[in-house]
């Protein structure tokens, strides 16, 4: 999968508006990171790539950059 | 070994009840803002619930609804009943069970045994199994008892998060000794390992009140007395990797095929766990029912529910009655148990305003 299609992955889980996100930025940052936006992403990790991680692994995200590094 | 298949124990009757208060989950859009409510109701599927924060209905009160409408509707005998199982963690008193209180409310016999699970979603499935169990060791007649309820509150009361994923619900079940039943199988699973996913962790002896009280004051040591604690995140994992395993060996233990079963009636932990455990599974999502949406997640009390709020809006004249039934929580507790119900004996839902009064008075003990 392409990182243009990964990241239009990871903007549907966050529900922000398409190309308003970049590896570099930080979930800190985006207002709709939350715990609800985190269930959809771990539901996502686990359609598309096959990983199912854990609470703590996604406590330990810090940026796109992190959650890419889940879809490979 | 967790695997079990038994004859003899036939389900005559199902039903559920509710207490007697709705609360729509846009009623909190002003507390928590409109659109973590509009998310909470996407990612949960909830967009009703019934509860007893305000009524003060027990799941004792529920489930004792729920049984006289199956004994009252078909005129049962209820000296035939040697067992009845309060599968719940939502009781009455710590000491004693509730069981027996319900024995006496329903007017069962004193040759009746009267015992609490306090198991929470799983509650209903190891119910099932333990039924099953009484009916292949000489008892006649099994009434299984599954409720969950919150605790009253103060008037005025105001949540400090969105409260409307736990919904309020009771249910029983009756069994019967008949040796033409369709057999009852299953596959039951623990996972204590996990157990700080799901807790009241002060909320008994482990940690004991009144050190507490000493240690951070008493309000404190009453907010912790009281505190539920989830992990939102691990749950989700859990549904999707142990769930959707054990489910995956049970179909290959019972060699089944998904498409001999009217419906998979799943624990309503929410809408998105429900429809990933069906993609995962591969099982149709149009055969599970979603009862989430009208009645939030009702804990041990779900899967009877999903199957009384099925059969009451269909058509059952050609239904086979044969279901799976699939439970999953706290404990880390869970279990799947195939069953064949009565479709026409599974009640249209209740809803229960009465509060038990059980004759106790401050007054007279201190």
């Amino acid at each position: 999968m392409e990182l243009k299609e990964k990241m239009a992955l990871i903007e549907e889980v966050l529900d922000v508006e398409e190309g308003s996100l970049s590896p570099e930025t930080l979930l800190s940052d985006v207002d709709e990171w939350d715990s609800i936006s985190a269930l959809s992403l771990i539901v996502m990790l686990d359609e598309n790539f096959d990983r199912t991680i854990s609470g703590a692994q996604i406590k330990a995200l810090e940026s796109v950059k992190d959650i890419l590094a889940y879809m490979e | 070994m967790a695997y079990f298949n038994f004859n003899n124990a036939k389900i005559k009757a199902v039903a559920a009840s509710v207490p007697d208060d709705v609360e729509y989950t846009t009623d909190y859009s002003e507390l928590f803002g409109e659109e973590y409510v509009r998310k909470f109701t996407i990612s949960t599927g909830v967009k009703r619930r019934f509860t007893t924060h305000r009524l003060g209905v027990t799941a004792s009160d529920l489930c004792c609804a729920a049984a006289e409408k199956i004994l009252t509707e078909l005129n049962y005998d209820r000296s035939k009943i040697d067992a009845l199982i309060f599968t719940s963690s939502s009781r009455d008193y710590i000491q004693p069970v509730t069981a027996t209180i319900l024995q006496d409310r329903l007017g069962l016999s004193d040759d009746c045994m009267c015992y609490d699970v306090p198991l929470g979603c799983s509650a209903y499935v190891y119910g099932l199994y333990l039924a099953t169990m009484h009916i292949n060791s000489g008892c006649r007649s099994v009434l299984l008892l599954a409720g969950s309820t919150g605790e009253q509150m103060p008037k005025g009361y105001v949540p400090s998060e969105i409260p409307m994923l736990f919904g309020n619900g009771g249910s029983a079940t009756l069994l019967e000794h008949d040796e033409a039943a369709a057999p009852t199988y299953g596959l039951l699973r623990s996972m204590g390992r996990d157990f700080k996913m799901l807790a009241s962790p002060f909320s008994g002896q482990r940690h004991p009140f009144w050190p507490m009280v000493e240690k951070y004051g008493y309000k404190k040591a009453c907010l912790l007395r009281s505190l539920f604690h989830m992990e939102g995140m691990d749950v989700m994992r859990f549904s999707l990797k142990e769930v959707a395993t054990m489910i995956k060996d049970f179909k290959e233990h019972f060699q089944c095929d998904y498409d001999d079963y009217e419906i998979l009636a799943c624990h309503q932990a929410n809408k998105l766990i429900v429809s990933n455990l069906a993609r995962k599974i591969k099982f149709p999502l149009a055969k599970i029912p979603l009862s989430i949406v009208d009645y939030g997640n009702t804990g041990c009390a779900s899967i009877p529910l999903a199957i009384c709020e099925h059969y009451a809006n269909k058509d059952t004249s050609d239904d086979t009655g044969k279901i799976l039934t699939c439970g999953f929580g706290i404990g880390l507790s869970l279990g799947i148990v195939g069953i064949t119900v009565e479709p026409e004996n599974c009640f249209p839902i209740l809803r229960v305003a009465d509060r038990y009064d059980d004759g106790i008075r401050v007054e007279d003990y201190v």
